[in-house]
């Protein structure tokens, strides 16, 4: 069975800091799998390459067959306009791109859309698989009606989904952060994904959420979704995870189930540092 | 080589103005928009005190610089006053926020100025009007001579302080990291009042050493001169101030150039095009460090 | 039902359960629900605006009344650009400038219909929108501003210079609009009222700036690219992840705007009948941005406030025609520092309504039970249509 993402040797050097250094892992259908690392290790670093918000500086992502990463022939880098040509959109894959394939991403610190209500930042995630045109939308034609409410319908599964129980009408703004977080899951899902990148999904849940984050991430999996996560709490990841990738320095250092992860003297090592070095 | 001169002069008035605005954008990540009305107040300062003394028509240059002087300090402490009033409240908005505000603050100042002095444009009392002698087959004369010095004069003083003091480090830190130099124990509200200050003088200063050179002020003079400065910090790399520097005198040249090769109406537009182009092509100027966009 | 709302959308690979829980339904009386006042208020404004003239047909109201209108297409246009797309336009008079110069050259010096040229101007301001767009959408926000303010300059320059927009005393004698024979001229006879000249293109203007202007706008707002506009304004990189393309949906808001501009700018056109670059300085540009601002950016009701306070206040306060730009811009900081929403801000609740708002869910600690009771719904059903016959 070929995998739904391969990620193979990347790397991302920003000036002479290598936050991503020749890293390679795979991703399979309905599968959850946790990467983690010591701060810094360039755990984020890497998602944003995946989803396409940063270019590396080389390596390859396949994701669905389809490669991510593209890089520019050398007649334009001899010519030293590759930035800006990416900045045009050429020689890259724009994120929007990557979410219209099936990859949908959370973030670090939560990104919704404030000035808008829950539902309409669940909706905003159906734009790409909406049809829904301009003179439709002026004419308010039987066509926008229909996508209207199909995408209420969606958004509202959705919310119902993740366990979101207040009213679709308030600001995000207004809700606890717990809550904002299942709505930002919810909004991924939107997207209609096969991969879900999840960045800290539980960091300031509190036991509770927590429980019931773990819960739903096995239900968005039984929905067939391969989840990937960035996550520090072990006892989490230990309990969720079915395979463990572990970066240190933007290094791969152990790629395994969570009993061989918790075995690995690399990832000891990089966790409680070894004797000499401990200060 | 006259094309040459004439661009370095008004080149040096872009690189005075476009400091300021480099300086306040690269430490506090702020497009002042009102930086082109504060030269436009240093010139009527200097107007204000030379009337109400009833001098008119002068040549000296001590005066000027005495005016020059009083100019600096006066623009100096309104840009302060702005920061403290307008700007320091909105430090944490969305930047479209800060940028409606600037504009309010520049329309205030531009009509409130109007208010004061009326809206026909005025006869500045200092000229330097002195006779020209040839060099190598360029006009030049005396008070242009004067003009380059003063500005050469307080860029360098500018460069010192940045470079050598103590608050010029404070700057250069937080320009990097604003809340990084906080816990390092840098007052930042007192810096960020310190370069409105110093930014505000210098556009001052450039007002004062405009109306001379002219002959003319009207309270609208700062509109177009606070374009073309940010294009000149742009062109340069903004919050770089060697960049403002160079990239004030390569506009002037441009200029005058352009309008020597298109026609003089077409300056401005010349100019512009210019702007759009360095935006579109290389954003971060000529000397501006690559920015790496970090989510 | 659900096979006929599925042809809206496309490639689905993954759909949502069916939602578990009922909605109430939203009430919909006139002082009930926020859409049901908001319909009312519209209605009642458009009453207003048709009455207006059996009331004062004298040709300095109705000339005040039409520049009113006019205000708020152009207001409403840099709505859908600052208000929706968070994009910071000063420049925004250019386009006003394009379709004004267009519509008068195509009449004047080519000899056009008023109508012909509406789709040279709607043209021009989409190839003008995407020309100033296409390179400068991709800088930062403040970059973006100064960048529309020297197009703006450019075009205003370039008005100024060139032989075929008549120089710095512009286009005159620009005609009305007429269509086979009948013209806005000739007047209008119904049922023995009278109707002169300008009340007929006042009826045309406010019927265009009510139709295009506001509902137009406001419907694109709500839709799916009104959300993508928005969702760029609150954060670009989530809309980018979002499936999003952040420049598409920034280039249309500019498009909407240069278009909403131009049309207004037709409009302008022939209700003076001649036009100079001196109508289109900075200035203009400025107090468009504070009839947004002032009312609140993003808010069809504040912005149509903000336009007609824009537009009369010089009439109205006739002996503070001189300090008018100067109280404009210390409002513009005031309302920035103190009320950086608008006057009616678009987020505004009616006050009555209040009351019954929804309560945020509490600090969860129930949230365990409520897991449990949406995992025994979902488990063991096929997660396609749980409550099917429920919402169709």
């Amino acid at each position: 069975m070929s995998a739904l993402l391969e990620v193979s040797d990347l790397r991302l050097q920003f000036g002479g800091v290598k936050a991503v250094d020749g890293l390679s892992f795979e991703v399979h259908a309905a599968e959850i799998l946790a990467v983690i690392g010591p701060n810094g290790a360039g755990k984020t670093s890497a998602f944003n390459c995946i989803s396409g918000f940063y270019l590396p500086t080389s390596g390859s992502v396949r994701f669905d067959g389809r490669n991510i990463v593209r890089p520019a022939p050398d007649f334009w880098h001899a010519l030293r306009l590759v930035p800006l040509l990416q900045s045009f959109g050429f020689f890259r894959v724009l994120p929007s791109r990557v979410t219209k394939w099936g990859m949908a991403r959370t973030f670090q610190n939560l990104r919704l859309f404030r000035e808008m209500s829950v539902l309409d930042n669940v909706k905003t995630a159906l734009h790409a698989r909406l049809r829904e045109g301009f003179w439709s939308t002026l004419l308010h034609t039987p066509g926008y009606r229909r996508a209207e409410e199909a995408c209420v319908r969606e958004a509202r599964g959705w919310l119902d989904f993740v366990g979101y129980q207040g009213s679709e009408h308030l600001y995000v703004t207004q809700l606890p952060y717990g809550e904002q977080r299942r709505v930002e899951i919810a909004r991924a899902l939107a997207t209609s994904p096969q991969l879900l990148l999840l960045d800290e999904p539980a960091a300031g849940l509190n036991f509770n959420e927590k429980q019931a984050l773990m819960a739903l991430i096995r239900r968005i999996r039984d929905l067939g979704v391969a989840v990937v996560l960035i996550e520090h709490d072990m006892g989490l990841v230990m309990k969720l995870a079915e395979r463990i990738v572990v970066l240190n320095y933007g290094k791969e250092i152990a790629d395994g189930t969570p009993e061989q992860i918790a075995r690995d003297p690399l990832v000891i090592e990089a966790y409680l540092g070894v004797e000499e070095e401990a200060r | 080589m006259q094309l040459i001169w004439n661009g370095l002069i008004v080149g040096s008035f872009y690189a005075l103005v476009a400091l300021g605005y480099s300086m306040v954008y690269g430490i506090i990540k702020l497009l002042n928009f009102a930086h082109g009305d504060i030269y436009m107040l240093g010139a009527f300062v200097g107007f204000f005190t030379l009337s109400a003394f009833g001098i008119s028509n002068e040549t000296s240059i001590p005066l000027l610089l005495v005016i020059l002087l009083l100019s600096m300090v006066t623009t100096g402490l309104i840009g302060v006053g702005i920061e403290r009033v307008a700007y320091r409240p909105l430090r944490k908005s969305p930047r479209l926020a800060v940028l409606i505000t600037a504009i309010g603050v520049s329309f205030t100042l531009e009509y409130g100025v109007r208010q004061i002095f009326g809206p026909n444009p005025e006869a500045f009392p200092i000229r330097l009007e002195s006779s020209g002698f040839d060099v190598a087959g360029v006009r030049v004369t005396a008070s242009q001579i004067v003009l380059v010095v003063i500005a050469a004069a307080l860029m360098l003083v500018l460069a010192h302080i940045v470079e050598r003091t103590r608050q010029g480090r404070a700057m250069r830190a937080i320009a990097l990291d604003p809340q990084g130099a906080q816990l390092m124990g840098v007052n930042v509200n007192r810096v960020i009042s310190i370069v409105f200050f110093i930014g505000s003088s210098l556009a001052g200063a450039a007002g004062v050493m405009a109306g001379a050179y002219y002959g003319s002020i009207d309270f609208l003079m700062g509109f177009i001169i606070g374009l073309k400065a940010f294009t000149a910090a742009v062109i340069g790399g903004i919050g770089n101030l060697y960049g403002a520097m160079l990239g004030g005198l390569l506009l002037g040249l441009l200029e005058s150039f352009g309008s020597a090769w298109f026609g003089g109406e077409w300056r401005d537009v010349f100019a512009f095009a210019f702007l759009i182009l360095f935006l579109t092509f290389k954003p971060t100027g000529l000397l501006g460090a690559r920015v790496v966009e970090r989510m | 039902m659900a096979l006929r709302l599925d042809v809206a959308l496309k490639d689905m690979s993954l759909r949502a359960p069916a939602p578990l829980f009922e909605r109430q339904p939203q009430p919909r009386g006139v002082f009930t629900s926020q859409r049901g006042f908001m319909l009312a208020l519209g209605l009642v404004s458009v009453l207003v605006i048709a009455v207006l003239p059996f009331l004062d047909a004298s040709l300095y109201t109705m000339s005040i009344a039409t520049s009113a209108l006019i205000y708020i297409m152009l207001c409403m246009g840099l709505n859908v650009v600052v208000g929706y797309a968070g994009l910071l336009d000063l420049g925004y008079i250019a386009f006003f400038a394009v379709g004004a110069y267009v519509s008068g050259i195509f009449t004047t010096v080519l000899g056009w219909p008023m109508w012909a040229a509406l789709p040279a101007t709607v043209l021009a301001c989409i190839i003008a929108g995407v020309i100033i767009g296409a390179p400068t959408l991709r800088l930062r926000s403040d970059y973006l501003a100064i960048v529309t303010l020297g197009f703006g300059e450019i075009i205003r320059i370039t008005a100024n210079n060139l032989e075929i927009t008549g120089g710095p005393s512009g286009i005159h004698g620009i005609p009305s609009w007429d269509f086979g024979g009948w013209s806005f001229n000739d007047g209008f006879n119904l049922f023995g009222i009278e109707f002169p000249e300008r009340v007929v293109f006042y009826y045309f203007v406010a019927a265009v700036v009510i139709v295009v202007g506001v509902i137009g706008a406001g419907r694109l707002a709500k839709g799916k690219l009104g959300r993508a506009w928005k969702a760029v304004r609150d954060d670009e990189d989530a809309a980018e992840a979002m499936g999003i393309n952040t420049y598409i949906a920034k280039i249309s808001a500019y498009i909407i705007g240069a278009v909403w501009a131009g049309m207004a700018g037709q409009l302008m056109a022939t209700h003076l009948s001649a036009i100079s670059p001196n109508s289109f300085q900075f200035l203009y540009s400025a107090l468009i941005l504070m009839a947004v601002v002032l009312g609140g950016m993003g808010s069809t009701p504040g912005v149509i406030i903000g336009a007609l306070f824009v537009s009369l206040a010089p009439e109205l306060l006739r002996d503070f025609a001189e300090w008018r730009y100067l109280i404009f811009g210390v409002l513009l900081v005031v309302v920035m520092l103190f009320r950086p929403a608008g006057l009616w801000p678009a987020t505004a609740v009616l006050p009555w309504l209040k009351r019954n708002r929804p309560t945020p869910p509490a600090f969860t600690d129930s949230i365990s039970s409520v897991e449990a009771s949406v995992m025994e719904s979902v488990d063991g059903v096929p997660h396609a249509d749980v409550h099917e016959g429920d919402r169709s």
